[in-house]
């Protein structure tokens, strides 16, 4: 019941801001409207902690003998904090969208209302098929609000292929489920085939962009900032939520070590990319595989609570940062202060981040203690490159507002460090987090002294596209492939559709009926 | 009065008068109504059950009707079957004047409705395949009016499914044969066989659907694909009448290995071949043998889950092809050309018709969330159970049918110039499509809806429907 409620909050919210939008255009309230939807709902998830587990069952699909499984949604410990985090970006995203060029905009409230209410269903799903449903949904909202919002070619185009990739994820975990019912388990959260888990960990890659790495848009300055991160975010919390659900039992397959490495070495390239970028919101992709790659390193040792910690750091650490477009002294020490929520200390939303019972190969740490303080130090700069925009110059409404929307997922950052959660108030792997921080701080020192680690934007340098690179020869072997498959259906076609084609088919059916014939016997 | 007058007789007396009215929408409109009206009947009117209107009359609704010595017999197990097709029917009667082709498809399509619903009821049942040959020729005029010149397409089609005839008459002459006479191994190979290949002909089994695409370059889409919604839903009908009702048929061993062989196959084929196609009628049509293939997957279960899996296909196909050949048409009668590069940036132009193009496309390979989804997780995890290897050429089919979906994606949002949003077509054209799309979504989320049919069709078959 108190899910439905939440989910009554978001959805009945959007449904009047349309309502509104189309009915009464010149409505002055609709802020309000979406400001106190988004706070209901943000409330009513922290109620959700009195009564911990909740679940939210759909109509049994029928046939049973045919779906053993329905659709079935679960609030535990750690899917809240997931929960929590999701309505704390989008009060948020509301409540900074006071200071943006384009406020009042009604449609992107009820996108993000609604996209609100889609990630919590996601991340909430108990089963494969929940999960499976809701990310869809995500996809298809991103995919319809990136074709309504671009209008360059190259963009629309990047829009389809960033939709193919994620479905070919959710293909996956379909794939995964089958493949753990033809082993004789179906398919859910609790138990799963040993050869399930690999499918499982493609999905969420895959939908991540971790694995194979891609990154679908470069430059995605087209979104918007408010709307454009609750997207991103809420996609990245829907896929992230599997993480912590695969069962470890099912990672045992020999092909685990080396998609161990390649996670890790996109880590490193990520965060790299993340500390060197002169742009937040364009280098929001490189953040997003960052962080993702270490909750996916946390889940492959056994530790799904590291990786809830990986996730939530991402989206509320990533919310906090993307949101900012104000320069106020003050929020930018609040922005420079959550990153000790992602240091991995004790007593931090990270804490357990680095905790697990599997032993690790000591070059892996040098990589990922790394690639953790690329993140940060990244972060730290980022935070500090948040545009000057005069803060004065806006009404006092929307100065005070404002800091409240930041300051709210600030809270959010530290409160998860000391409750709410199997991670809270956890001493973790300590020394760890000291040595990450340790790095990170000689980052952001050395960083203004050594050029090549501060490149000087140059927008007047043309990449060199010439070169070949080894992605641009898989995929330029892919294409070979398509193009070989694509002569050889046209030439099937061609001699099956051709005036010849009837002897030929007449052909084929002798020499099916004498199998046929041949099988019966 | 009798059930067969009712089902059979009124839609083939009305179907001529349905040439009458001189607006396509009247004519449309009236279609769908009968239609409707009819399938209301089949789930209400009782047969064979006293009806008592007051206390001195009651009546009966006889379920037989003898003609030139053969009985044409409908009982009260064959009432969901006519609600659904007669219900489904009324859906692409309304549809038609939207499409373009109401004053053909109507009475036509009314009579050959009527035809193959005499065919699944038609004792001695082998005088369906005669009955089914007339609904063919009855289509002919349908797919290519009289003053067009036949294409190849429209020729093939009928060489293909009038080939199908003389292999189903004869293994019915030859089953007799192994009935009385059950050892004899070579009696029962033969009509095996004569049996598979009358199905390949008649359900289009791959190399046999080359007439499928080359139609859907020469008809109007719509056309095409009210006759591949009916006639292979009518022939699996009749494929389960077999199997209903010769035990040996039942109970062969490689039955199952069979029929997902098939499905299997055309379900690569017909996935792979519309990865490659630029032409979107073809597009549609190798979908449509993606379709029968899933249907010949599902059917193959039939010893684990008795028809439930393949009963749960029907409407979501049906929903699918209904709104995917509408937006086709849509765009042939404006636009003219169904080629990729003459399409291109559609979305943007006609925004609702390629949504209806789009989703429809989806759910027929499957995504998550639409009607298509919940048969096609049945039908795969079932096949996954019995071997994993199947299950991996099913997802190769399903991933090439998606690469075309994407494709088509892709050439509808592409447009050199940055172009605008603007709704085109009629409100009709834009209504219809839209309430499509909000029923696959409908029965993607909540297959169940669909239950309340699903649980009485199988009934119809009394053997195999458990």
């Amino acid at each position: 019941m108190l899910i439905l409620i939440t989910l009554s909050f978001l959805f009945l919210g959007a449904l009047a801001l349309l309502l509104l939008r189309i009915f009464n255009p010149d409505f002055r309230y609709p802020w309000l409207i979406a400001v106190s939807s988004i706070f209901l709902a943000w409330a009513s998830v922290l109620f959700w902690q009195i009564k911990i587990p909740l679940e939210l069952t759909l109509p049994a699909w029928q046939p049973v003998i045919l779906f053993p499984d329905s659709p079935h949604f679960i609030v535990d410990q750690l899917s809240w904090v997931y929960a929590f985090s999701l309505t704390t970006v989008g009060l948020g995203t509301i409540l900074t969208a006071i200071v943006r060029k384009n406020f009042p905009s009604a449609p992107a409230w009820v996108g993000i209302l609604a996209l609100n209410g889609i990630g919590i269903l996601a991340v909430l799903a108990e089963n494969p098929l929940a999960l499976v449903l809701t990310w869809t949904a995500i996809d298809l909202a991103e995919l319809f609000t990136l074709l309504a919002s671009v209008k360059e070619e190259n963009l629309r185009e990047r829009a389809v292929i960033s939709f193919s990739m994620r479905v070919l994820g959710s293909g996956f975990l379909i794939w995964a489920g089958l493949v753990s019912t033809a082993a004789g388990t179906p398919l859910n959260f609790i138990s799963a085939s040993k050869e399930s888990g690999i499918y499982m960990l493609i999905a969420a890659g895959l939908r991540l962009g971790v694995f194979p790495m891609h990154l679908p848009f470069k430059t995605e300055s087209a979104l918007r900032r408010g709307y454009g991160t609750m997207l991103r975010l809420t996609s990245a919390a829907s896929s992230l939520i599997l993480l912590a659900r695969i069962p470890y039992e099912s990672l045992q397959s020999p092909f685990i070590p080396y998609v161990f490495a390649i996670i890790s070495l996109t880590a490193l390239y990520s965060s790299w990319m993340w500390f060197r970028a002169s742009d937040t919101l364009d280098a929001r992709p490189y953040w997003l595989l960052g962080m993702a790659s270490l909750a996916l390193i946390s889940s492959l040792r056994a530790n799904p609570v590291g990786s809830v910690a990986w996730g939530t750091a991402l989206i509320l650490g990533g919310g906090l940062l993307f949101l900012s477009s104000l320069q106020n002294k003050w929020l930018n020490r609040l922005l420079q202060l959550s990153l000790i929520a992602m240091s991995t200390l004790p007593f931090t939303l990270t804490a357990t981040a680095w905790q697990s019972q599997e032993t690790l190969w000591w070059g892996y740490w040098f990589i990922l203690l790394s690639a953790q303080a690329l993140l940060l130090a990244g972060y730290y700069r980022h935070a500090q490159r948040v545009k000057k925009t005069d803060f004065k110059s806006h009404s006092p409404l929307s100065r005070f507002v404002y800091p409240l929307g930041i300051g709210i997922i600030f809270f959010a950052l530290l409160i998860l460090g000391i409750w709410g959660w199997p991670g809270a108030i956890k001493i973790g792997a300590w020394y760890l987090g000291l040595i990450a921080t340790f790095i990170t701080l000689i980052l952001i020192w050395l960083r203004p002294r050594i050029r090549s680690l501060d490149p000087l934007e140059a927008h007047w340098l043309k990449p060199n596209t010439a070169e070949k690179t080894t992605t641009g020869r898989v995929y330029s072997l892919f294409w070979s492939l398509y193009y070989f498959l694509r002569r050889l259906s046209r030439f099937i076609t061609n001699i099956l559709e051709s005036d010849g084609g009837i002897l030929w088919t007449l052909l084929f059916i002798i020499l099916f009926a004498s199998l046929i014939a041949e099988g019966i016997r | 009065m009798n059930a067969p007058l009712i089902w059979i007789g009124i839609p083939l007396i009305l179907s001529p008068f349905l040439w009458l009215p001189r607006r396509a929408n009247v004519t449309a409109f009236l279609g769908g109504i009968i239609a409707l009206f009819l399938a209301l009947l089949a789930w209400f009117l009782p047969i064979d059950t006293p009806l008592r209107i007051s206390a001195t009359l009651s009546f009966k609704l006889a379920d037989s009707f003898e003609i030139l010595g053969r009985q044409i017999i409908i009982s009260p197990a064959d009432q969901p079957l006519l609600t659904l097709i007669y219900g489904l029917a009324a859906l692409w009667f309304f549809g038609s004047s939207a499409a373009g082709v109401a004053r053909r498809l109507v009475p036509i399509g009314m009579s050959i409705i009527a035809l193959l619903v005499a065919s699944l009821s038609v004792q001695p049942f082998l005088y369906a395949a005669l009955i089914i040959q007339t609904a063919i020729l009855i289509a002919i005029p349908l797919l290519s009016p009289p003053e067009k010149k036949p294409g190849r397409g429209i020729i093939r089609f009928l060489i293909y499914q009038t080939l199908a005839m003389p292999f189903l008459l004869f293994s019915g002459w030859l089953m007799a044969g192994v009935e009385s006479n059950p050892g004899d191994l070579e009696l029962l190979t033969q009509a095996a066989t004569l049996l598979a290949l009358g199905f390949a002909f008649l359900l289009a089994v791959f190399p046999l659907y080359t007439w499928i695409p080359l139609l859907m370059e020469e008809a109007s889409p719509y056309a095409v694909g009210f006759i591949l919604w009916l006639l292979p839903s009518i022939a699996f009908f009749f494929a389960l009448g077999f199997l209903d009702r010769y035990a040996w048929l039942r109970e062969f061993d490689q039955l199952p290995d069979v029929l997902r062989s098939a499905g299997i196959l055309m379900i690569v084929t017909g996935g792979i071949w519309a990865a490659f196609q630029r032409h979107l009628g073809r597009m549609m049509g190798y979908a449509t043998v993606f379709n029968i293939g899933f249907s010949l997957l599902a059917l193959s279960l039939f010893q684990d889950y008795q028809l439930s899996a393949f009963f749960l296909f029907i409407v979501p196909q049906s929903l699918a092809l209904l709104i995917w050949s509408l937006s086709l048409s849509v765009l042939t009668l404006r636009e003219g050309s169904l080629l990729f590069k003459s399409r291109q940036g559609d979305i943007y132009r006609y925004p609702i018709i390629v949504l209806g193009l789009i989703f429809a496309h989806f759910s027929t390979l499957g995504l998550p969330l639409l009607a298509g989804f919940p048969p096609i997780l049945a039908a795969w995890g079932g096949v996954a159970e019995k071997t994993l290897l199947s299950a991996f050429w099913v997802a190769v089919g399903v991933a090439s049918l998606l690469t075309g979906a994407v494709r088509t994606l892709a050439v509808m949002v592409m447009s050199p110039e940055k172009e605008n949003w603007t709704l085109n077509g009629s409100w009709l054209q834009n209504i219809l499509i839209g309430v499509g799309i909000f029923f696959i979504l409908l029965f993607g989320l909540f297959p169940q809806l669909m239950s309340p049919l699903l649980t009485k069709l199988p009934f119809a078959f009394s053997y195999l429907g458990g």
